[in-house]
């Protein structure tokens, strides 16, 4: 640009040949015009070669032939604005070729001063601009038609710069929010977006301003008519070549109809997860080829105490008791692989660790193809029912059981049909037979005892009249003519208005029982007799055993004495008589006899010290103890006991033992004084009855009789063969001691009497 | 030995029945020794001579009946038992153990003495089978264990050619063993070498070897 700028200016021209020279080579276009608008007076060789005219006729404005017509006026004007204004001006122009073809120019005119500063011609350079103004047009025409592409897009298109503002959005967008581009590039636009979604949006923005990674997020935008429509945005960073962000392009896609689907989808889902939360029960959905638990209700999670996470890598297989386990292992393969519905009882623990009882049953679903796709498995708590089943199996196991063991059957007759219910153990125990006709009553009457069965059968039929328990025992006959022995109890069962309805009872097979009774009866009775055999053998041995050992206190000196005699004797009649030993012998004889006086006062004054236990007594109950020890022997002997005592006696004060031994000798005696009669009926008679301040007690026989009575009292006085002469002589004492007297008479007819007597405890008191 | 003058052995808890009997037996020329309980009779030394026991039934600590039978294996004297209340239970029981007689207290001096001297004569004898057998068995021992086979033969009857054939053996030698026998044993006759071999409970010969 600066040549031309030269030349007008060049009063020191060294020479203008070497300038018209270089004018002429220059690879531009030049021109000259004159100031008097008369057109150019000069063109260079580059504007002759390339417009090809001829060099006049581009003279004066002939060279305006070669502009575009579009152009020519726009030139003259630049050209004329040169000389008017006397600065530079420039403008583009296209210049035709000598070809035929325009190419754009760059028209740049400069005013010619002369010395004076008056504008003297003005001077033109053209450069081709072709190429450059060819690549603006197709740049213009590019950008429009991405302008286009961009307003075409069915979304809304943002570019922002750095600092967030738009720098380009796309008619979409514009139409979208009804508001002019300058709002975007300007103003502030969060007001577009849903309130409830601003805070996730810049969120978004700072963390991808920070990053500078993609945004991407949804959120509703305002449209014109304040709707809100939801949207995707996802944007794009665009870096320079030193990787700085530049802009970032937006695109927002309208989202709107599948987030209602979602939402619509969700809240199905909600609403389905709510029923199957709302199921009272556990369900789970398992995959049909992995077993895979898909999908559990709220009450799974409460039972188990997990969370939908943790039961993703939730193998259940911990929550089953071990006890089960195997069986559900088992029928869980036969599901998969066979495709079996699944359906049993397992126990599951519950999140506190007890184990609860499920019934697990298993639904199939099937895709279009009908290919098992998965189980619906619905876990309903039987825990109650499953125990309530086993007591009540246990219930009635123990039930039976005891009803084994305790030999008790039950039994139901309900009285308006007249039939009869029996437990399996009463069946047992009346031994019934298939085929027997246990529903009827009379087959159960008909077992009983001929023996019993009216007393029975008019027993139950009273309960049932007057409504009130039952309670029989009686025989039963058995098939096999064997005897059992049944206790039967029963009680009324009575409908709201007091009506019987039935009878509920029980009966108990009482036939061990019944023969160990008999037989202990029998052996008590036995025990009994020996009792009183013993207890009398006892109570007459005391006086038979004193006697022996008296005997044989007394027998032992008195053998001595013989032997010494004996020996005395012997000594005496030796040749020659030994007098010494005979005396010797003789000494001791003395000795022994004193022996012998001396156990006899002893055995006397033992009875008479005898120590007395006094306490009061009642007399009658003494001589009712002797005489019931003495009753079957007495019968046995074929005699009859007479007892006459007089009943409101007053105690008496001794000894008890001392007493009885007194009555039962007594007793005794005058049985064995009965032993020879045989022509009249035996009798002993005991009264007792009150003598002034004694009790007195007198024991009668029909019997032999004595001649003496006193005699008898003598100590060694007996009538008996095997008598030691002491018994009566001792009761004596035994009277003595207790301040009384024993006597005996002798009867009118036949026998003694012998009577004691005893002071009266009050008697004694006073 | 059989000259030996007799004892009587007196068992009572009672001292004057004791010293009655000591009396009584020595009028009667009995030595006697005198007991209170069954075990100061049976710690006591006691003579080798006749003997008798006279035993109360009726001891402190061991009874009569019980000291009968602790004597009855043990080559004791006859037992004369005397009681205070004698029952017949007692007296059978006594009887049947062996006492020579039983006697209730008191009893008469002859009733004593005969028991006594039954005894007495029954213990002679029994002392005199136990010498004898003493000496037949010490006789006995001086046999060969051949000789005693051979005995059990000769005193069964068996002649010498059948007892030479059963022990396989000769005759010549059973004659010798025979002789041995005969002049060991004491024996003068056959009939007398079967009377010893009897005394010594020698069973016949063992039926296997005929």
């Amino acid at each position: 640009m600066q040549p031309p700028d030269l030349m007008p200016e060049g009063e020191l021209n060294p020479s203008d040949t070497e300038l018209r020279a270089l004018v002429h080579t220059l690879p531009a276009l030049v021109c000259r015009g004159r100031a008097d608008g008369g057109g150019v007076d000069f063109v260079n060789k580059g504007f002759i070669d390339y417009t090809g005219l001829a060099g006049a006729a581009a003279l004066g404005w002939g060279w305006m032939d070669a502009v575009h017509p579009v152009d020519r006026r726009r030139v003259t004007v630049c050209a004329k604005s040169i000389l008017t204004s006397g600065t530079s001006q420039t403008t583009e122009m296209r210049l035709r070729r000598f070809d035929g073809t325009y190419r754009w120019f760059l028209f740049e005119g400069s005013p010619l001063h002369d010395a004076s500063g008056t504008v003297v011609g003005w001077n033109a350079i053209k450069v081709d601009v072709d190429d450059r103004k060819r690549a603006d047009e197709a740049l213009r025409e590019s950008v429009q038609e991405l302008r286009l592409i961009i307003d075409s897009i069915p979304g809304q298109v943002a570019i922002l710069n750095t600092s967030g503002r738009a720098e380009t959005v796309n008619r979409g967008l514009l139409e979208y929010f009804g508001r002019p581009f300058e709002d975007f590039q300007f103003g502030d636009t969060s007001d577009h977006v849903h309130p409830d979604d601003l805070a996730g949006v810049i969120a978004a923005w700072v963390q991808a301003m920070s990053t500078g990674t993609m945004v991407e997020y949804e959120h509703r935008l305002r449209r014109f008519d304040g709707v809100y429509r939801w949207f995707y945005a996802r944007g794009l960073p665009l870096r320079d070549s030193a990787n700085q962000i530049l802009r970032w392009y937006v695109l927002l896609t309208d989202i709107d109809d599948r987030k209602r689907a979602e939402e619509l989808l969700r809240a199905s889902e909600q609403q389905f997860r709510a029923i199957m939360d709302s199921i009272p029960g556990l369900i789970a959905l398992v995959n049909a080829t992995s077993g895979e638990i898909e999908l559990v209700n709220r009450g799974v999670l409460d039972y188990f105490g997990r969370s939908r996470e943790q039961l993703q890598q939730w193998t259940t297989s911990d929550s089953v008791h071990p006890d089960d386990l195997p069986q559900v292992i088992a029928a869980w393969q036969r599901a998969i692989t066979a495709g079996e519905a699944p359906e049993w009882e397992h126990r599951l623990r519950r999140s506190d660790g007890v184990y609860r009882w499920f019934q697990l049953r298993g639904f199939p679903w099937r895709d279009s193809n009908n290919q098992l796709v998965r189980w619906y498995c619905l876990i309903t708590d039987v825990h109650d029912r499953k125990t309530a089943e086993d007591a009540l199996r246990r219930s009635e196991t123990f039930l039976l059981e005891v009803q084994k063991l305790s030999r008790t059957g039950g039994w139901r007759f309900d009285v308006a049909t007249d039939v009869v219910e029996s437990s399996p153990e009463i069946q047992r125990a009346y031994k019934v037979q298939p085929g027997d006709e246990i529903s009827n009553p009379e087959f159960w009457f008909g077992r009983i005892h001929a023996d019993d069965r009216l007393r029975v059968r008019s027993t139950f039929e009273r309960c049932v009249r007057e409504k009130c328990g039952y309670r029989s025992g009686y025989r039963v006959v058995l098939g096999d003519g064997s005897i059992g022995y049944q206790h039967a109890i029963g009680r009324p069962v009575l409908n709201e208005g007091g009506e019987l309805v039935e009878f509920i009872g029980a009966s108990m097979d009482m036939t061990d029982h019944w023969l160990a009774t008999t037989e202990l009866e029998r052996a008590s009775q036995a025990l009994h007799d020996m009792q009183t055999k013993l207890s009398r053998a006892a109570q007459v041995a005391t006086v038979g055993e004193l006697a022996a050992s008296i005997a044989h206190e007394v027998n032992q000196p008195l053998a001595a004495v013989v032997t010494n005699g004996h020996a005395c004797l012997r000594w005496l009649s030796a040749a020659p008589p030994n007098i010494d030993k005979a005396m010797e012998a003789a000494q001791r004889i003395v000795n022994d006899g004193k022996g012998a006086g001396e156990v006899v006062h002893r055995v006397r004054s033992l009875f008479k010290r005898a120590p007395v236990e006094e306490v009061p007594l009642d007399i009658n109950d003494i001589i009712r103890e002797v005489l019931r020890l003495l009753e079957a022997d007495a019968a046995r002997r074929g005699v009859a006991l007479a007892v006459s005592l007089e009943s409101d006696l007053a105690p008496v004060r001794g000894d008890r033992v001392q007493l009885q031994q007194l009555v039962l000798n007594l007793v005794l005696n005058a049985l064995d004084a009965l032993e020879s009669v045989a022509d009249r009926a035996k009798q002993v008679s005991i009264r007792s009855r009150r003598a002034g301040a004694h009790a007195a007690i007198d024991v009668e026989d029909n019997g032999v009789g004595l001649d003496n009575p006193e005699t008898v009292f003598e100590p060694f006085f007996t009538t008996k063969a095997n008598g030691m002469g002491m018994g009566l002589a001792i009761c004596r004492s035994i009277a003595a001691a207790h301040n009384g007297m024993l006597s005996a008479v002798r009867n009118p007819a036949y026998g003694t009497t012998f009577s004691f007597t005893v002071p009266l405890a009050a008697d004694d008191r006073l | 030995m059989t000259s030996e003058r007799p004892i009587v052995f007196v068992v009572d808890d009672d001292s004057r029945v004791r010293e009655a009997l000591s009396s009584l037996l020595a009028s009667a020329g009995f030595d006697t020794a005198l007991f209170g309980s069954a075990s100061e009779f049976l710690e006591a030394d006691k003579p080798d001579a006749p003997a008798c026991l006279v035993l109360d039934l009726e001891l402190p600590g061991t009874s009569g009946l019980e000291l009968q039978r602790e004597l009855a294996d043990r080559d004791a004297p006859p037992i004369v038992f005397i009681t205070g209340h004698g029952d017949i239970p007692s007296s059978v029981r006594a009887m049947k153990a062996g006492a020579v007689e039983f006697l209730s207290k008191p009893f008469d001096d002859e009733e004593l003495l005969t028991a006594i001297d039954a005894a007495i004569a029954i213990d002679r004898t029994n002392r005199l089978k136990r010498s004898e057998q003493a000496e037949v068995r010490r006789r006995y021992e001086r046999l060969t264990p051949r000789e005693r086979e051979v005995l059990t033969f000769v005193v069964s009857g068996f002649a010498n050619k059948q007892t030479a054939s059963a022990l396989g053996t000769s005759e010549i030698t059973i004659g010798v063993h025979r002789g041995q026998i005969m002049r060991k044993m004491g024996a003068r006759s056959l009939a007398e070498l079967v009377r010893l071999a009897d005394k010594l409970g020698i069973p016949p010969p063992e039926p296997s070897t005929k």
